[in-house]
């Protein structure tokens, strides 16, 4: 496996030794009163989504290696990473929302760094389709090439 | 649609799947994609060296049905 999709597995497994005693901890560590403990179940399900991202770029590193990053393997997962990209921008404008409208919390540096993150994951699904379009497109034309003798 | 009757022509000449191969240059998986009718097209090149080997017509080895 090459550099990248052993950096790749240590993060995900760091992440999953991190996050999931956090979830299951948290609850009982955070003050039940406060209201900011529903961004929580913006925060948690966010995370194990991007831990779900790489898992899916692990499988693309793997297709790589083995010379054959044209299938339409490859378009589905690039297909799902995108999905699972706008699904997180969407739980940050929720989260934005929540913020401003329930918590009343309107600190702007906050309402920045949501805006942002929600942005660029929107940008990061944008990306992802029309990447999983393009590799579909070279997929199709890749199979008509080698079915031609 | 077009059917690939490259088995039948090879049959007659009596020749085999290795040996055709061999003489037209191609792997032998090719071929097999050919002669299973897997294959989407054909070059013009493997399609003369093919005649060229088994001594016949592009219309022995090629054959066109209506599809219904």
């Amino acid at each position: 496996m090459n550099k990248l999709g052993k950096t790749l597995k240590i993060v995900l497994v760091i992440g999953l030794v991190i996050l999931i005693p956090l979830i299951v901890i948290s609850p009982l560590l955070l003050d039940h009163t406060s209201k900011s403990i529903y961004s929580m179940f913006i925060i948690y399900p966010n995370g194990l989504l991007i831990l779900f991202f790489i898992y899916e770029f692990i499988k693309l590193f793997k297709s790589l290696e083995d010379n054959n990053p044209f299938c339409y393997e490859n378009v589905k997962i690039l297909k799902t990473s995108g999905i699972i990209s706008l699904v997180i921008s969407i739980l940050w404008i929720i989260d934005l929302i929540f913020m401003i409208l329930i918590i009343h919390n309107t600190y702007v540096n906050y309402i920045i760094v949501l805006l942002f993150l929600s942005i660029l994951f929107f940008g990061v699904f944008i990306a992802l389709y029309i990447l999983s379009k393009l590799f579909k497109q070279a997929t199709d034309y890749k199979i008509e090439n080698d079915l031609t003798i | 649609m077009i059917i690939v009757n490259l088995d039948v022509m090879m049959a007659k000449r009596k020749i085999s799947s290795q040996e055709l191969a061999e003489k037209i240059g191609i792997t032998q998986a090719n071929l097999s994609i050919l002669k299973t009718g897997k294959g989407k097209a054909i070059r013009f090149s493997t399609l003369e060296k093919i005649c060229e080997v088994l001594d016949c017509k592009p219309g022995d080895i090629l054959d066109y049905k209506k599809e219904k």
